[in-house]
């Protein structure tokens, strides 16, 4: 999927990227990672493709903020049927639950799961409306390392047959070197883009190394 | 670890249990005068009374299903709008709370009466808002409207935006989304807008006194009371008031309660 994307505020971006499979956008904070991604759901006022105009509640995405956003007032069953309508919604909610390991804890509210079990839930709700493009922003920062690594298994196994696509922002470095496709970011635009391996092997330039976790200065 | 679990968290709380006592002790006396005043062996109403009960709980429960009505958007409007110059709606909702209660009445009778400017244009449209129940209606909106329009907005001011803008990327739109998540999580403190506003509903006695001395509702009428019968005509009355109107705030009180319970 070609993703473009301009907008002015809050920080001026104009970006081009590919997501294949798991992509990943690295950068430092305050970079435009979480901006990238609320406008690409609709909530920021942008141009761009593949959704340009289209409002949020039309695009065909799944969107997971940093916060989660879960519905405090719903049981986690009612979170992930949100999208959904219709006398399936119970059934469907609960199979995604159930592949996520979750199904015992349908009938609880968001506050009485543990962090990452909460990841779920929102990747779960997420996922209920069959995007065509599922939006993480840091799905990994307020997990510990087990759960970081079970979470990044999830998103790979998600993304394995292309759809949805996933993108996920994150100053991961482990998550980064997992994924399908790195997109790295740097003052408003893309500074390089392709295969981890690739990246790592040739960094375009000192800060991209530096993100990357490589100590040697760029080819 | 919460703040009151250490040996010095335990001392604050213990001082404010002290002050609190003491404040509640001061708030409380007068009306354990109200006991022991009232004459309990010739308790009983005196004539009108009822009637005036009946205007209170009718008219003002009238008047708070207008205030609902029209304060829940205004309140949402005000909590959700980035409008340039929303600060005028801010202080335009300040004016009638500022106000003293008798001015007010004055201002209304000014211009709701039959020689108002908009009294004389509803006068020709054959509603005459003057000592009538519409205008007892008009008075408690006024006294009332202003406490639930800002409670309210607070109650809504305080449900993430967040929330709502992961509900739209769900497909769900704006009007469902105050359904389905807005007024859900801001209904605790929705009701206790409402348990506020209604106090204040049958409580108003300065407004309505201008504009409608007639129907009395009980503020009035335990002012009548006084004048006409003496104080133990005002105390029957007065427990009245208190056992009619207090269940509503408790009520509200305790649905608040269960809403922030554990699932």
């Amino acid at each position: 999927m070609k993703i473009t994307c301009h907008l002015e505020h809050p920080v001026p971006l104009d970006v081009a990227f590919e997501v294949r499979g798991l992509t990943v956008l690295l950068g430092r904070s305050g970079e435009g990672k979480t901006t990238i991604l609320k406008a690409l759901a609709g909530l920021l006022p942008s141009e761009g493709t593949p959704f340009d105009g289209q409002p949020p509640q039309a695009r065909p995405i799944g969107y997971v903020p940093q916060s989660l956003c879960l519905f405090p007032h719903l049981s986690v069953w009612q979170n992930v049927a949100f999208s959904l309508d219709g006398a399936e919604r119970r059934p469907k909610a609960l199979a995604l639950l159930e592949r996520f390991g979750l199904a015992a804890f349908a009938e609880r509210r968001p506050r009485q799961l543990s962090g990452g079990q909460q990841q779920r839930v929102a990747l779960a709700r997420a996922l209920a409306r069959e995007p065509e493009l599922l939006l993480l922003d840091e799905p990994t920062s307020a997990l510990d390392p087990v759960t970081r690594d079970e979470v990044v298994a999830e998103l790979i196994a998600i993304s394995r047959d292309g759809r949805p696509a996933v993108l996920a922002s994150t100053h991961d470095r482990q998550m980064a070197l997992a994924a399908d496709h790195l997109v790295i970011l740097s003052q408003g635009r893309v500074v390089q883009q392709g295969a981890p391996d690739a990246l790592m092997a040739h960094p375009a330039s000192p800060e991209v190394a530096g993100l990357l976790g490589l100590k040697r200065k760029a080819a | 670890m919460s703040l009151t679990s250490g040996r010095s968290g335990s001392r604050l709380l213990g001082v404010a249990a002290v002050v609190a006592a003491l404040v509640l002790a001061v708030l409380v006396a007068p009306f354990v005068t109200l006991a022991t005043a009232t004459d309990w062996s010739s308790f009983q109403l005196a004539d009108g009374d009822w009637d005036a009960i009946w205007v209170s709980l009718g008219y003002g429960g009238l008047a708070m299903v207008i205030i609902i009505l029209l304060g829940t958007p205004l309140a949402w409007w005000l909590a959700r709008s980035r409008a340039r110059g929303k600060w005028i709606a801010d202080v335009l909702l300040l004016l009638p709370l500022l106000s003293p209660p008798l001015a007010l009445g004055i201002l209304l009778a000014s211009f709701y009466g039959p020689y108002g400017p908009a009294g004389a244009l509803l006068s020709h449209a054959g509603l005459v808002l003057s000592n009538n129940p519409p205008a007892f209606i008009l008075a408690t909106c006024y006294g009332a409207g202003p406490y639930f329009v800002i409670a309210a907005r607070s109650a809504f001011e305080g449900v993430p935006l967040e929330l709502e803008e992961v509900g739209l990327t769900l497909g769900r739109g704006p009007v469902e989304l105050v359904a389905l998540v807005t007024l859900p999580l801001a209904a605790p403190g929705l009701l206790m807008a409402l348990a506020v506003a209604w106090v204040r509903a049958v409580g108003e006695f300065g407004i309505v006194l201008v504009v409608a001395y007639f129907p009395q509702g009980m503020p009035v009428k335990l002012w009548v009371n006084l004048q006409d019968l003496g104080l133990q005509a005002v105390y029957p009355l007065l427990w009245a008031f208190f056992l009619l109107a207090m269940p509503v705030p408790l009520l509200m009180r305790a649905f608040t309660r269960r809403w922030d319970g554990p699932a």
